[in-house]
């Protein structure tokens, strides 16, 4: 599957964070930028810890307060997510962009019944519409995620319904106002495995049924192969490699990202040492210099330690940030 | 989801059954096996030997402990709490009218603490560490550190004495009881005038109510203030406020509506505790006033050493508290239905 | 014993900065220094008392009948009261008996509450139950309602109603001492303990009680406050200290009666009373914020 050639809808590009620690600042996001296009589904892949929450926070402006935004834009729909004013933030908030969390259960708030949040989030967005109306289109949009019997699941409270269904209720929410981008951090970690089945299908489903475009965060490989039509690999606070879904998992580039994909276990290996990348995920506080896969990167050369690499395309569609990649790329500089 | 609330209120009442019984043993125990000459303690002042002998046998006191701690509950469920030595009435009247008025003043307090108090909080948590959060968690530190009968004194001398703003104690102005009585009903002035249409003293008793009203609540003020600003920090940190604020709800909305329903379930166990210090704070602040209330009732009972008056307060206010409390849970079991589980 | 005691080298690197985190927070922050500042200058004039009062013998009870109720002036700070004795040199005295009634209430009532409650936590079942019923009626009565009853019973005296402020208060740690008992017991390194065989008493002191101390700390520093003003209200009703003691609680309390026309001779003990409490409080808090760490994570409003 090419890259799909809708326009651009959302454009983040030098995007550096820092937090404020008792422990000192810990450097989360070190320039990291990528573009996502209208009807496509875009994986931000990365192991826990390396910045993929943190990237989705900040542009929807959901921070902690010891967050610092130190540059960068994000650009949707002509403007600027990182600039512009709360009050404008708030109104894009679940209207033009919704979030998905990892946890359905601690989502929700466990005092109020189902049909309590979810129509004072309709109330805010439909406020001409009648209680009655916003009742049925509550029904209809629990009906989408395919939740039976609305009317029940309504009058429950959070923690009266199972994993799965709690999620459903949360993609219900999030769908309440079809927004241009959805934004789903880990949707199906939290859930048991045959559960997770269940989660992807519909995810699937909406995906085509509503053209959605969604950033789709996950340290699930198999999920991104499933869902993901282009994929962004992130590791320690940068991005590594972004490349369509097949060129990544066909033509893995990034030393970090091979490392990853041949740690993944199957049949195949049977009788064989297991692959892992060498060393641990380095502190944010203290990270190391120039390129920060170096410590761990069985390629790396001198230059690695100086300077971190730049993001460069070396084929139609297929980005990656390393000095050791083909000579050719370097003349496109 | 009612099935569970209807289990679990009649666990509760069970426990708080249980635990009168507990309360009735301990007061037993002060008040018939602690001291060295009970039936002395029981007579009074200078007791003849007549007095201390029908002492001794009204209250078995010749006889074994459980056959007294027999007397002492079959009285107790008769109603009989002896008779007070100073103002010769069954100690049970006595404590029924104080404890009205007791009440009064405690609930006019709670009404002011709890308003306030919730608002300062929420405010304070919503700043937190900035400067509207420093000056909320003095104001609240203040409150809490106050002794009660020092506020009190202290309110009555500036407002009262100095400034004459507000009446020196009491509950009614005589002149107004005079001519504009107010027929106990309730026990509640506010509410006996109210339901007769009696305005005068109903704005009279609030005139006098105020003062003690507004030292008693300075007490709960603060706690409600330290506890919802903690509860509210708490959930506002919690997973379920960071959706609420990604799925594009108001701020205002997603702190009073949805936070406060989540700190307040947790405050409400801290409020039935300070409705505890209200009411022994209630007792000081009475004495200040002169608030017709169970506190100057008791005040002049450890003046007169009237003992049976003075355990029959404890016995009386103790039930109360457990009742209390047992409304409380039942009420934060409404508020959040997970505690039924 | 098996288990060893001695902590690695990584584990006494992460304790070292724990505490110092812990006392940045407490030294840093202003509110609690001002909490440790009001507490220490107390405790120095308490210490100093017989040195620092301008009129050492009248705080003990000598009367000084010329002088009055007088109104506060550069020779009687805080004025005088109804048999003439300085006021101030009370307060100054009054300081030695509220730290030491407070610390002897609340010392108490841990050792009393905090064993109670581990072992009802750590042992659960039937002599965890029995313990906490009889821990639930003591905690049934209002605090000071109790310590007014035994304090009745008893006679009006200090003494007596230290120790009925202390039958009143050890339900309170007991209670405290029981849920973190209850919440250690079943952790991971409790089982292994166990598993290898260390004996349960052990078991109790080496790893229970000091889970329980972080709560405990702060609700003393926070108790040490109130038990003040429990004392000063048993004092204030006449079942506490008697005259001629320079009690706080029984300063206010006699000048009850004289105070609408002489304001000073209320006010100022009440200050004093203020003031420490309001102190032993910020420190309470403060303490309380560096070791939850709930309260440390992130904020979005």
């Amino acid at each position: 599957m090419a890259s799909k050639t809708g326009e651009m809808l959302l454009s983040v590009s030098d995007l550096v964070v820092q937090f404020h620690t008792l422990d000192g600042v810990v450097h989360a996001l070190n320039g990291v930028g990528f573009d996502l296009r209208r009807g496509e589904v875009l994986g931000l892949v990365g192991e826990t810890g390396c910045g993929k929450t943190a990237t989705t926070l900040a542009m929807l402006r959901l921070l902690p307060e010891n967050a610092e935004i130190v540059q960068g834009h994000a650009y949707f729909e002509g403007r600027d997510l990182l600039t512009e004013p709360p009050h404008k933030i708030a109104k894009i908030r679940g209207r033009k962009i919704s979030m998905i969390f990892q946890d359905p259960a601690s989502s929700m708030n466990p005092l109020f019944r189902i049909g309590t949040q979810l129509i004072d989030v309709l109330k805010e967005y439909y406020p001409e519409r009648g209680e009655k109306e916003l009742e049925s289109i509550a029904h209809e949009k629990l009906s989408m995620a395919e939740l039976p019997d609305p009317a029940s699941v309504m009058r429950l409270f959070p923690h009266e319904l199972s994993g799965g269904m709690q999620q459903r209720v949360i993609m219900a929410i999030a769908l309440c106002s079809s927004p241009s981008l959805i934004i789903a951090d880990e949707p199906t970690t939290a859930l048991d495995v045959t559960i997770q089945a269940q989660i992807l299908a519909l995810l699937r489903k909406l995906k085509e049924a509503l053209r959605l475009s969604v950033l789709l965060i996950t340290h699930n490989l198999g999920l991104v192969r499933e869902l993901c039509d282009r994929v962004a690999i992130m590791y320690a606070g940068s991005i590594v490699e972004v490349a369509d879904v097949q060129q990544v998992f066909r033509n893995p580039k990034h030393p970090y990202t091979r490392g990853l994909l041949s740690s993944i276990v199957s049949g195949r290996l049977r009788g064989q040492t297991l692959h892992h990348i060498h060393g641990m995920v380095p502190s944010l506080i203290n990270p190391p210099s120039g390129c920060r896969f170096h410590p761990r990167c069985p390629y790396a050369i001198p230059v690695c330690k100086d300077r971190a690499p730049e993001l460069l395309e070396i084929e139609p569609g297929h980005s990656v940030a390393c000095f050791n990649m083909p000579k050719e790329a370097w003349w496109r500089v | 989801m009612v099935k569970g609330l209807g289990q679990y209120v009649l666990r509760r009442v069970a426990h708080a059954i249980v635990v009168i019984l507990g309360v009735i043993l301990i007061t037993f125990i002060v008040s018939h096996v602690i001291p060295g000459n009970p039936a002395a303690l029981w007579v009074g002042a200078h007791p003849t030997a007549q007095q201390i002998q029908a002492a001794k046998e009204e209250l078995g006191l010749d006889k074994p402990l459980f056959v007294q701690f027999y007397i002492y509950i079959t009285n107790l469920l008769r109603g009989d709490l002896g008779v007070s030595i100073r103002t010769h009435n069954a100690v049970l009247s006595d404590v029924a009218v104080g404890l009205a008025a007791t009440l009064e003043l405690i609930i006019v307090a709670f009404i002011l603490a709890v308003s306030a108090g919730v608002l300062l909080g929420v405010y304070s948590a919503a700043h937190r560490d900035r400067l509207p959060d420093h000056f909320g968690r003095i104001v609240a530190i203040f409150g809490v550190s106050m002794a009660p009968f020092w506020l009190a004194m202290i309110l009555q001398l500036v407002f009262s004495q100095a400034l004459g703003l507000f009446p020196l104690g009491g509950r009614l102005t005589s002149t107004v009881s005079t001519v504009y009585p107010v027929k106990p009903i309730t026990g509640f002035n506010l509410i006996d005038s109210l339901i007769e249409g009696n305005f005068i003293a109903f704005g009279d008793t609030l005139w006098h109510v105020f003062l003690p009203a507004l030292a008693l609540a300075a007490y709960p003020f603060g706690l409600t203030v330290r506890m919802i600003r903690t509860m509210m920090i708490e959930v506002l940190q919690e997973n379920y406020t960071r959706s609420a604020l990604a799925w594009g709800l108001p701020t205002r909305m997603v702190l009073f509506k949805y936070a406060l329903k989540n700190a307040v379930s947790s405050t409400v166990i801290a409020l039935g505790m300070s409705f505890a210090y209200a009411l022994t704070g209630a007792f000081l602040d009475e004495i200040i006033f002169v608030w017709p209330g169970l506190g100057t009732y008791t005040a002049l009972s450890i003046l007169a050493l009237d003992y049976p008056a003075i355990m029959g307060t404890v016995i009386v206010v103790a039930i109360f508290y457990v009742s209390i409390n047992l409304l409380v849970d039942i009420f934060q079991a409404f508020l959040d239905p997970r505690v039924t589980l | 014993m098996m288990e060893s005691s001695a902590l690695t080298g990584s584990q006494k690197r992460q304790r070292f900065r724990d505490i110092r985190i812990i006392l940045r927070l407490l030294v840093g922050n202003p509110l609690s220094l001002a909490g440790l500042a009001i507490i220490t200058l107390f405790i120095l004039v308490a210490a100093g008392g017989p040195y620092v009062a301008p009129f050492p013998r009248e705080a003990e009870g000598a009367p000084d009948l010329p002088h009055q109720l007088l109104p506060p002036s550069s020779q009687y700070l805080f004025g005088t009261d109804e048999l003439g004795r300085d006021i101030f040199s009370r307060i100054i005295f009054g300081a030695r008996i509220s730290l030491l009634t407070s610390a002897i209430v609340v010392v108490s009532a841990i050792a009393l509450g905090l064993p109670l409650g581990a072992v009802a936590g750590y042992y659960g079942e039937k002599l965890g139950a029995v313990i906490m019923r009889i821990t639930d009626m003591f905690l049934a009565f209002p605090p000071l309602l109790l310590a007014l009853a035994v304090a009745a019973t008893l006679g009006g005296s200090m003494i007596n109603a230290l120790i009925a402020l202390i039958v009143t208060w050890w339900p309170w740690y007991t209670r405290l001492a029981y849920s973190q008992a209850l919440a250690t017991r079943n952790l991971p390194y409790v089982e292994a303990a166990r598993a290898i065989g260390v004996a349960d008493p052990t078991i109790v002191a080496r790893h229970i009680l000091p889970a329980t101390l972080a709560p405990i700390l702060v609700q003393a520093t926070l108790d040490l406050g109130s038990a003040i003003i429990a004392v000063a209200s048993l004092s204030f009703l006449g079942l506490g200290a008697q005259p001629p003691t320079p009690d706080w609680g029984l300063m206010v309390n006699t000048g009850k009666t004289y105070f609408l026309q002489h304001w000073w001779y209320a006010t100022f003990p009440g200050l004093a009373i203020l003031a420490l409490v309001v102190g032993f409080n910020l420190l309470g808090d403060a303490i309380r914020e560096s070791i939850d760490p709930k309260l440390s994570r992130r904020r979005l409003i």
